[in-house]
């Protein structure tokens, strides 16, 4: 019920950075980067797939409502959702997720998270944008997008994580 | 039953991933105005495009026949236009049609050599007979010259031994049009005395004074012209109004009053 409760904490927080703050981010009109997802990534791993379908769909659902796209971050999220086992098992450095606990550095590595982070976002920004331009005529532009915010995002998403969940881990 | 229950549950997340994506999708499509646009032009342009394919095709099929409907509704109307001229005419004396308009096919044409000839695909059963005029809907186009049973061969204006008698439309001096041989596109207009004023451009029709072909139909424009010293005609070269080699669909006109005239004319 306490890691419900936290995991709540970090959703409410996460989003209204991604509203009020990261949204306001735009260079160029080509970086617009999305850390939200973040709370898609830490879910704990033992979380029915399930639930974490209906929870990817809700988490992009609420910022879909906040920035008027109905749709296209619940369609990625969703999409990242139900990717996020498979990619678990496929990354996985060990034989087994301890169970009860969640993806975090303390465990599993710089490495191993900075590589789920990578393609988690890569999955995410990459259905994302295509459901954005909704057009291949200009596919090397949205690849460009896809690539810069790939980057832009993962360097917020470890920003917040090292500020934010680092030290809850370790109290833990 | 059971079954498919259990693939049901086996599958659930899937099933219920491909649910969650269907919403979003139709969530973008119904709230977004861009996407919605997208959509719908894509939606459009594929289905208009296959529609257009096939109405095409289909339509390819059907030319012919079309063709031939428009052609006798073309006919139909002209005769329609020119018992009407007559009636308004007050100073017309005819109470008959003064020609008769009928169409044919162009089904075969020879127009590389200086004896050219086009063959119509209709003949005596159709009521064709000799000198005939034919026209089409660019202007004039010759003279029938042979008929058989379902056939009639066509001395076109592109003819050396043809000569048409015509007449510039803008101040009607009028001359004879006759062919050189060159090109099937141009020809020349003699007799046309050197003071008369002449613009490129100019349209040449029928006169109207040979008895074949009604007055005032286009027979070419004035390409160029030049006066030769000593000479009291100007040579002007001449545009040919019909293209004879896209031509397809022509008309076959009678001069009902033919007999009556030349009997009149020819007696002393």
């Amino acid at each position: 019920m306490i890691r419900s409760y936290k995991y709540i904490i970090h959703f409410i927080l996460l989003i209204t950075i991604q509203l009020l703050v990261v949204n306001n981010i735009q260079i160029n009109s080509y970086i617009n980067p999305y850390m939200y997802i973040l709370f898609i990534l830490i879910l704990p791993f033992d979380l029915s797939k399930s639930l974490l379908l209906l929870i990817g769909f809700f988490t992009g659902l609420s910022v879909d409502i906040f920035s008027n796209t109905f749709g296209i971050h619940a369609a990625a999220t969703t999409l990242l959702a139900f990717v996020r086992p498979t990619l678990l098992t496929l990354i996985s450095t060990r034989e087994a997720y301890e169970p009860g606990s969640c993806p975090n550095i303390g465990m599993y590595g710089f490495t191993w998270f900075v590589k789920y982070l990578a393609i988690g976002t890569l999955i995410h920004h990459s259905a994302l944008f295509m459901l954005e331009t909704f057009n291949f005529d200009i596919f090397h532009i949205t690849l460009g997008k896809i690539f810069t915010n790939l980057i832009a995002s993962i360097i917020l998403m470890l920003f917040y994580y090292i500020i934010a969940l680092k030290h809850t881990k370790k109290r833990r | 039953m059971k079954e498919l229950l259990n693939i049901f549950v086996k599958f659930h997340r899937a099933f219920l991933f491909i649910l969650l994506e269907i919403l979003c999708l139709i969530m973008i499509i119904n709230n977004n105005n861009f996407h919605h646009s997208v959509y719908m032009s894509s939606a459009n342009s594929i289905c208009g495009g296959i529609f257009n394919t096939t109405s095409s095709i289909s339509s390819f099929f059907k030319l012919k026949s079309i063709n031939e409907e428009l052609l006798l509704e073309n006919t139909e109307l002209k005769n329609q236009l020119i018992q009407r001229n007559i009636e308004n005419d007050t100073s017309a004396t005819l109470i008959n049609n003064k020609y008769l308009y009928r169409s044919a096919h162009v089904i075969n044409k020879c127009i590389n050599k200086t004896e050219n000839s086009i063959t119509l695909d209709k003949g005596r059963k159709d009521g064709i007979k000799k000198e005939m005029a034919v026209i089409s809907n660019k202007g004039v186009v010759g003279i029938i010259s042979n008929v058989s049973k379902n056939y009639s061969t066509v001395l076109p204006i592109i003819n050396q031994t043809l000569s048409v008698s015509a007449k510039i439309k803008r101040n009607n001096f009028y001359g004879s049009l006759w062919w050189d041989g060159n090109s099937y596109r141009e020809a020349l207009l003699k007799d046309i005395p050197f003071h008369a004023n002449i613009v490129k451009g100019d349209s040449i029709i029928t006169s109207g004074y040979s008895s074949i072909f009604p007055e005032g139909i286009l027979i070419a424009r004035v390409k160029e012209y030049n006066h030769a010293s000593g000479n009291n005609f100007l040579d002007i070269k001449v545009n040919l109004s019909v293209d004879y080699k896209t031509l397809e669909n022509v008309y076959i006109v009678e001069y009902l009053l033919k007999e009556e005239q030349t009997q009149l004319e020819t007696s002393k």
